[in-house]
């Protein structure tokens, strides 16, 4: 690839030196952008063509995963998520928060703001499993339930990629409720996002393991799960709990598995998934006497500018019980050599026990920005946290209605991590709901927030560019925009932006018992021309078929819109956009398709009915 | 007469040169010469800490024919000024957690440093440094650089780049309806 030149400003007559002159090598460039917030590369995306290749391109996402957070901009986020519920053992919520946990090694935790983000689904026939939370670059995983027990088709994997808001709901291979996703990840080439899944069919006993079944699923193909073979050695595996969670690296998923036909003797082996040819094979584990791959855990740890993977893990039968670290220095060479022994961590003045860490529900390794690595072990009392720097546990306070810790790691280098189909989500009848971010927390400044509100996710970069995150939330419910009623919109005071308006309300009738309801009645049509319909007025492209059919739409009732037009007003606009805006990331990420994502979320209640678009 | 002078000038300063061995020479691509001292140029730079190991320096000048001659002064200029920044003792653990410490923010002195640059200093900077594998100096030039670019929008960053725009006017609107989530601000 061309190496991209800043072009200089030079005097007339060195110009021709100029040309010649020295240009920023992509590395260089990469290393700059590398820098800068997710949003910003995506916009710089739009500068030239050699920046959207070099964006786009390998040695940014290196550089990228190696990036060590900063103070402003995290790209690595030790996450809490927790559940609006009240009783979190229920396992099923409407909506999930996440935080980014600015415990003790963010720098300035008492000036930060919170960037929580939430999601939740607003179908009636789905809720949101707060079970088993899993992160693959940069997409959150989790299984949605069905609310009633004898509804199996709401079974289901929800992906979320909270940089974008991209959603996804897909449905989980037959037999439903059996299994687990155990991996996942963008294609490295495509972008489109996968899942791998495996199933042991039914009767974990103890001793009949039954045979060990991995589908593996591009997100949005309907072609469904597809079976990839494991190793002929390898019928059988234990994944299970937490430990089922695959780490990526270089592009493959990695399992610690128990090595086939080591007996009783159990010894550790790397399963590796390469995602490129979709096959699986062994890499070399730690050679350690005692190391019990049914316990231990397999995660990636930073390291200077690279990632390495690492191994913690409690030998057995050795006194006193300590932690032991392992790292694979060269990913590439001999494994059986490469691992190192890199710490050994004692657990003395911990609630830490064997048991404990054998049960706990998280074990993770970040790096902090200013504590260096640390090791966080979430047990039943509570998170410890090891720093490597200061070799000293502490204890971690957090809220008591803390559900599990996350490692969340944003990928930016992909912000077309793709569900292609499976984000339209109003094909699929009962696979998907819309999208809605149900953030309850977050009140808005004038204290209005006693409605539901849905909102933009305030993530990350809002607050990085111009000050203080901006308040985007404290919208009401998608369906008010199917019914748009001045009552409903928030103050206008929200936001400042003017002159940005690329839209047009074209309002069908008015129906106000509608506007004030809190919610859409799932039993309304909501297909009818009650519905309002959101155009684009600027010369962008539509997208094909949709646009077309909305464009006749929008013609057949451009007569009886302008006369309710009175209620669209600068601020409606501007308000509908962000929420336009806020149902095209929810929706898609796909080029084009932003119409799809205008469909009020309550359409798909309607059997029959695929939202006012009808099927697109 | 004239050869037997220039043979004793050489001679004298490699003497010169093998006497004082804490400094190294380094030459830009327009031939000037700059000393830098030697445990800088090896603690800062791993390519300069690499070609003293491997005795690769030359005493009348070692060619970086990559560098012109105003980069290799800033770089000199840095060198030093790193070296009299920090108390010799905590150079060793600060070298050694070099890799693995996190991104800290640029230092006053390392922010004054940059903040003098020129916009075409700086990148010739980013170039040498990363030639070099400075690895401090590229994360504070990059980091002055991208608190440069924040913020602002794919013209501005062309205007200050001084970049042409090769995309055609449909092929810019593809891009930005692709990343309509980060126009949310224009």
């Amino acid at each position: 690839m061309r190496a991209p030149s800043f072009g200089r400003k030079v005097p007339y007559v060195m110009a021709a030196q100029a040309q010649q002159g020295p240009s920023l090598t992509d590395d260089a460039v990469a290393e700059i952008l590398a820098r800068l917030p997710a949003i910003c590369i995506a916009r710089f995306r739009a500068v030239c063509k050699a920046w959207n290749a070099l964006a786009s391109h390998p040695s940014v996402d290196r550089v990228l995963a190696a990036r060590r957070p900063t103070e402003r901009d995290t790209t690595l986020w030790p996450c809490l998520w927790w559940v609006d519920d009240d009783d979190p053992r229920r396992h099923r919520v409407d909506a999930a928060r996440i935080d980014r946990f600015r415990g003790r090694w963010h720098p300035d935790v008492h000036r930060t703001p919170p960037s929580p983000l939430a999601i939740s689904l607003d179908g009636n026939d789905m809720a949101i499993s707060t079970e088993a939370f899993r992160s693959w670059d940069g997409v959150l995983c989790t299984r949605v339930l069905p609310r009633r027990p004898d509804d199996s088709s709401a079974n289901g994997y929800m992906l979320w990629n909270p940089l974008t808001n991209a959603y996804a709901v897909v449905a989980a291979p037959a037999p439903a409720g059996h299994g687990w996703i155990v991996g996942g990840y963008a294609h490295p080439v495509t972008g489109r996002f996968h899942l791998l899944h495996a199933t042991d069919v039914a009767v974990p006993s103890d001793n009949l393991a039954a045979r060990t079944t991995v589908r593996i699923l591009r997100v949005g193909d309907v072609t469904g799960w597809r079976e990839v073979s494991l190793p002929p050695s390898l019928s059988t595996m234990t994944m299970s709990g937490e430990k089922d969670r695959s780490v990526s690296l270089h592009g493959n998923l990695h399992w610690l598995v128990e090595q086939p036909g080591s007996g009783k003797k159990a010894a550790a082996v790397v399963l590796v998934f390469d995602t490129a040819k979709e096959q699986f094979r062994f890499m070399a584990a730690p050679e350690r006497p005692g190391l019990d791959p049914t316990t231990a855990r397999l995660r990636v740890v930073p390291r200077g500018n690279k990632q390495q993977l690492c191994v913690l893990a409690l030998i057995k039968q050795q006194l006193p019980v300590a932690l032991e670290v392992w790292v694979l220095d060269d990913y590439s060479s001999d494994h059986r050599r490469s691992w190192r022994l890199r710490e050994t961590i004692g657990l003395d003045g911990t609630r830490l026990s064997r048991a404990r860490f054998v049960a706990a529900a998280a074990v993770e390794v970040v790096e902090g920005v200013n504590e260096g690595e640390e090791v966080f072990v979430h047990h039943e009392d509570g998170i410890e946290a090891y720093s490597v720097r200061s070799k000293v546990w502490r204890r971690v306070s957090v809220g008591r209605r803390c559900a599990a810790l996350l490692m969340y790691r944003e990928s930016a280098i992909q912000p077309e991590i793709s569900f292609c189909k499976a984000l339209r989500g109003f094909h699929r009848g009962t696979a998907s709901h819309g999208s809605i971010w149900h953030s309850p927390s977050t009140a808005r400044p004038d204290g209005h927030s006693a409605m539901p509100c849905l909102g933009l996710n305030p993530g990350p970069w809002h607050g990085t560019d111009n000050g203080p995150a901006r308040c985007w939330h404290g919208y009401g419910p998608i369906v008010a925009l199917a019914a748009l009623s001045p009552a409903w919109l928030p103050a206008p005071s929200l936001h400042s932006v003017t002159g940005r308006c690329p839209l047009t309300l074209v309002a069908g009738r008015q129906v106000p018992q509608v506007a004030t309801a809190p919610s859409l009645p799932p039993s309304a049509d909501v297909s009818q021309p009650a519905g309002a319909i959101v155009h684009r007025q600027e010369g962008r492209r539509p997208p094909p078929g949709v646009a077309r059919r909305a464009a006749r739409r929008v013609a057949a009732r451009r007569g009886a819109a302008a006369e309710s037009r009175q209620d669209g007003s600068v601020w409606d606009l501007m308000d509908l956009e962000l929420k336009m805006k806020c149902l095209v990331l929810g929706t898609t990420a796909l080029r084009g398709t932003a119409w799809l994502a205008l469909v009020p979320h309550s359409a798909s209640a309607v059997p029959g009915r695929h939202g006012p678009f009808g099927h697109v | 007469m004239e050869v037997d002078k220039g043979k004793g000038e050489a001679e004298e300063t490699r003497k010169v040169a093998e006497a004082d061995r804490d400094t190294v020479t380094l030459k830009s691509s327009d031939g000037k010469l700059f000393e830098v001292s030697k445990e800088a140029a090896a603690r800062l730079s791993t390519v300069l800490a690499g070609m003293i190991a491997g005795g690769s320096i030359d005493d009348n000048g070692t060619d970086l024919k990559q560098i012109g001659s105003e980069a290799l002064e800033n770089v000199v200029d840095y060198c030093n000024k790193h070296a009299n920044s920090i108390p010799s003792a905590a150079l060793i653990s600060s070298s050694i957690s070099f890799n693995t410490a996190p991104f800290k923010e640029p230092e006053e002195w390392e922010r004054k440093f940059v903040d003098r640059l020129s916009h075409d200093a700086l990148f010739d900077l980013v170039e040498a440094a990363n030639f070099l594998g400075m690895e401090r100096l590229l994360d504070v030039t990059c980091h002055k650089i991208s608190e440069m670019m924040k913020g602002k929008s794919p013209d501005q960053i062309r205007e200050v780049f001084n970049i042409k725009n090769d995309y055609t006017k449909e092929e810019l609107e593809e891009i930005r309806q692709e990343l309509a989530w980060a126009f949310y601000d224009d």
